[in-house]
């Protein structure tokens, strides 16, 4: 296939929702359709991309012979790739479902199909200059999904995570001027651009500017106070965006720093290689710590967020091949599972107002098909055998203990207490819905029309987790052999 | 046809459990009595296992190394004919018990789907799908425990779902590293050979000492315990006794199956962690023992003895030798039986005269003279009486320990069991004196025994644990069979 498609999986969700918006189409349900078009057609193009990968790389634009923007698509690409092109139009499905009555839909739902645009855009870069441009758009495209509700705090809200998430680019963007300066190029080689190796000092600072910087959308401590407070937004910003491509983006960016720009081979063992584990291994405890104490549902979540993408970047950390391969197979899991207790959250807060973990008693009578699928992706989460989430947990442990590092031993504790405490904050909320009886004034409406898209996607994550738990070993092979390594 | 009985034995039960409380019942009894039947096809399929079964089968292949697997070896047989008798005497008994309790709906699903998962455990060929089974028997067995539906029922299971599942996720920790160091992580018997890799053997011995106190937690060793005092009395008497009995070894299995079958027990004998652990067990059984005396709750006292009698259990283990296990697992045989005799009967008392309280026992055995003499017979068997089964597992325990090889534990041990037994005699006995020897008010009390099918089960097994005590001889050569 010719390299050239690459701009349509980009350019397409970006420039043709903008079409129907400026149609000014009164019929809510037809416009609705063709939004859901736009993103189907990308995700089945984006599929097309995906069996049929263009071999050569795209050059844009050269703003000088080292600084290209340019677009390929290599396995690490191919994981997020293929992640995001399955779970959008899943959103979007929900998105119509849960804010049917909503005013400005039509300016929300164009900037969420515009934000798949985007992350392709960072699924397929090529170098990190590429990157690093469509990671700056999605700050900017998602700061007015937080902000949608328009109240103060949704506005503070949007705010914070501006100012933060552009101070943490800066910062990631000091270490890719570095990499620019002394290797001429900022390419994605897996094994990290060769020039790097010489620097070892400098390449070290540079790689911990990358990671703090992209740190922030990945929600590292003490980067991560954005969001719990973003948790004002929409549910469907919160579950795609947060659980899905924000936080994930952040990871990703973290990945292609160590793995594919300054490579393991100049990082492990150094003091950096120390700091990084130190701060994943506390950010997953630290998480799941503040999630149990959180009264409030979707802040829990976020905390829970926080905690699982540090699974993430710490498996990355142990700068093991293992490693990386074990980040992925979470990257995925946790996506599904967390879509999932996300999409749950949104519907009791839909049919019963809850806000907070404690209105949820009772509930489980009303909602037990949602339930019980929040008590599977919870169960995901926590880990138990026959679930992805033990698959993901397992590796991730098998690549700490191969790295050797007296860190990574410290963050096998840290998993095993994140499990302990992420156990304690969702299976209550379970216990809550089936076994407490129910507030006085609690009010469960009738279902609406489209209760049949809320309880489709969620019962869809709940099976997912199953499958990848339980027949695992292709899922888990694809990975691997996507990400250079050999059959685990 | 062999691959398709061996998951017949978790697939029934687990399909009744989901089955069972949909179905039209035309009452309560006649619902008891198809869960009975269900758990007796059950034991008849788990019995031709034994017999003839040595297949393995694969349901589900995570990685090269890793999958979900189930084999029936000389343990599994032995374990699972005993846990599925036993849960078919709980069901019997459960017929008459459970039939005027409110939320029996939830004691019943829980009840016959616990036995799937237990037989998964038991079943289990690696230490994956034995994690994964210990897993499920938590989540599966913690609805009987809320039975009551009352605040008290309501916290206790929160502790027991907590507790349990924290102590998986130590064990898991422990197991990430067992895994890695072992050649394969396939249950055989004295494991198959272990590289260090690199790995500090103290710290090794941490993680496995983490991974023992984690497991041990669903078997009541201390210190995380705390949950079996609050979830097993509060839980209703059958739910209590399959507890004790069967539940609780589910920790002591999973211990055998990591020291035995996959360390090997060479690897720890002799190192300091083996002391920690022997110790630990030690004070167990002290503990347990001292806090069942001073309970006035019957079940509750019954619940510390678990927890002591188990810990001989695990002291046995903790051995790191043949004579150890032999002894430990005639100790899981043997209290299996007496402590499922004990709880059923305490059942029968709260049912009959409705108090709790072991100090309103007086005269019960004029009331219930088969019922008290069956637990009489089995109090003698937990003290150690000969001619019991409880006397046969503290004379090899006892023999183990002073075979043993390990310092100052090799005459501790026994001496520790011997305080215990009295002890034991102290918290159990009282109960028969005051039952039998009324005195004056001998005309105060009339014969009220409990309804048949509760008190059948409760002589079978009664009978089981003087026939055991008397021709142990099969059994022990059967498991000397595989453990020496």
């Amino acid at each position: 296939m010719v390299n050239v498609t690459f701009l349509i999986s980009i350019l397409f969700p970006l420039f043709a929702p903008l079409a129907v918006y400026f149609a000014r189409i009164k019929n809510n349900t037809y416009r609705k359709i063709l939004y859901f078009s736009i993103v189907l057609i990308t995700s089945l193009f984006n599929l097309v991309l995906l069996l049929y990968t263009p071999k050569d790389t795209l050059v844009v634009f050269n703003i000088l012979t080292s600084m290209q923007i340019s677009f390929a698509l290599d396995g690490l690409g191919k994981i997020f790739f293929a992640l995001v092109s399955f779970l959008w139009p899943f959103a979007m499905i929900y998105l119509f479902a849960y804010m049917e009555d909503v005013e400005r839909l039509n300016s929300y739902t164009l900037l969420y199909v515009m934000t798949y645009g985007v992350v392709c855009g960072i699924c397929l870069s090529s170098n990190m200059l590429t990157m690093f441009i469509f990671y700056e758009l999605l700050t900017l495209i998602t700061v007015p999904l937080i902000s949608f509700n328009n109240t103060v705090e949704s506005r503070k809200a949007g705010r914070i995570y501006l100012y933060i998430s552009l101070a943490g680019s800066a910062l990631a963007f000091m270490g890719l001027c570095y990499v620019l300066i002394n290797a001429g190029n900022c390419e994605f080689v897996k094994g990290g651009i060769v020039q790097m190796q010489e620097h070892k000092i400098g390449s070290q600072l540079a790689f911990l500017a990358m990671f703090f910087g992209f740190g922030v959308k990945a929600a590292i401590f003490p980067l991560h106070f954005w969001l719990p407070q973003a948790g004002v937004a929409p549910t469907p910003t919160t579950a795609l965006l947060h659980a899905v491509a924000v936080v994930k983006s952040g990871a990703f960016a973290i990945i292609r720093s160590i793995y594919y720009m300054i490579g393991t081979q100049v990082l492990v063992s150094t003091a950096s290689h120390y700091i990084v584990l130190a701060f994943s291994a506390f950010t997953i405890i630290f998480g799941s710590f503040m999630a149990m104490k959180e009264a409030h549902f979707k802040r829990r979540l976020a905390y829970s967020t926080i905690s699982n993408i540090s699974y993430i970047v710490f498996a990355a950390c142990t700068m093991t091949q293992l490693g990386l391969e074990a980040a992925m197979i979470h990257f995925v899991v946790h996506s599904i599972s967390k879509i999932g207790l996300f999409y749950c959250c949104g519907m009791a807060m839909h049919k019963a107002d809850v806000e907070y973990v404690e209105d949820c008693n009772g509930l489980g009578k009303y909602m037990k098909v949602a339930f019980i699928c929040f008590t599977l992706c919870s169960l995901s989460l926590i880990g138990v055998p026959l679930f992805g989430g033990f698959i993901s947990k397992w590796y991730i442990a098998q690549s700490a203990i191969e790295s050797k590092n007296v860190v990574a031993y410290i963050g096998l504790i840290a998993l095993i207490l994140s499990a302990i405490f992420t156990s304690v904050y969702t299976l209550r909320i379970s216990f809550r819905a089936f076994v407490l009886p129910q507030k006085p004034d609690l009010v469960v409406k009738e279902n609406s029309k489209y209760e049949w898209m809320f309880m489709l996607v969620i019962i869809v994550m709940a099976i997912l987790s199953i499958v990848l738990g339980v027949f695992s070993s292709p899922f888990i092979n694809k990975i691997a052999s996507l990400l250079g390594g050999n059959a685990l | 046809m062999k691959i398709v009985l061996i998951l017949l034995a978790m697939l029934i039960p687990l399909i009744a459990g989901i089955v069972l409380p949909i179905v039209k019942f035309k009452n309560i009894k006649s619902k008891y009595i198809a869960s009975a039947i269900t758990i007796f096809i059950t034991f008849i399929i788990v019995v031709v296992n034994a017999f003839i079964n040595r297949e393995i089968v694969t349901i589900a292949k995570f990685s090269s190394t890793l999958s979900i697997s189930f084999k029936i070896d000389e343990l599994a047989a032995l374990f699972t004919i005993l846990f599925n008798l036993i849960y078919l005497c709980v069901a019997i008994y459960s017929i008459e018990y459970m039939k005027n309790e409110k939320y029996e709906r939830i004691f019943n699903t829980s009840f016959v789907l616990s036995l799937g998962a237990l037989n998964a455990v038991c079943y289990s060929a690696n230490i994956v799908t034995l994690y994964m089974s210990f897993e499920f028997v938590t989540l599966l067995s913690m609805p009987m425990v809320l039975t009551n539906m009352n605040k008290d029922a309501i916290s206790a299971t929160l502790k027991y779902l907590f507790y349990s599942i924290s102590g998986a996720l130590l064990g898991l920790l422990g197991i990430f590293f067992i895994s890695y160091i072992a050649n394969s992580s396939d249950f055989v018997y004295g494991g198959s050979g272990l590289d260090l890799k690199g790995l500090d053997v103290n710290f090794v011995y941490t993680m496995i000492l983490i991974a023992i106190f984690g497991f041990g937690a669903k078997s009541g060793l201390f210190p995380l315990h705390g949950w079996l005092p609050s979830a097993h009395p509060i839980a209703p008497a059958p739910a209590s006794a399959l507890m004790s009995s069967v539940i609780a070894k589910m920790g002591v299995i999973v211990i055998i199956r990591i020291v035995y079958y996959i360390l090997g027990p060479e690897f720890i004998f002799g190192s300091w962690m083996q002391y920690v652990w022997l110790s630990v067990a030690v004070i167990t059984i002290l503990m347990g023992s001292y806090m069942a005396r001073i309970q006035e709750d019957f079940k509750k006292r019954l619940a510390y003895s678990t927890i002591s009698q188990i810990s001989y259990a695990i002291f046995g283990v903790a051995l790191c030798s043949s004579l150890g296990l032999e002894g430990a697992i005639i100790q899981i045989i043997s209290h299996a039986l007496i402590k499922t005799v004990l709880f059923l009967y305490a059942g029968e008392v709260i049912f009959v005269n409705k108090t709790h309280s072991v100090k309103e026992l007086k005269g019960i055995g004029k009331q219930m003279p088969i019922s008290t003499w069956c637990y009489t017979l089995a109090s003698l068997g937990l003290i150690g009486i000969p001619f019991t089964t409880g006397f046969i597992s503290k004379w090899y325990l006892s023999i183990a320990s002073l075979k043993g090889l390990i310092a100052v534990f090799d005459y501790l041990g026994p001496i520790i069991m011997l305080i215990s037994a009295i002890l034991t005699a102290a918290y159990l006995l009282p109960i028969t004196i005051k039952g039998f020897f009324v005195g004056k008010d001998r005309g105060l009390y009339t014969y009220n025994e409990a309804s048949k099918l509760m008190y059948i089960p409760i002589v079978f097994l009664s009978v089981l644990i003087i026939v055991f005590g008397i021709f142990i001889n099969p059994i022990l050569n059967y498991i000397e069979g595989f453990v020496l």
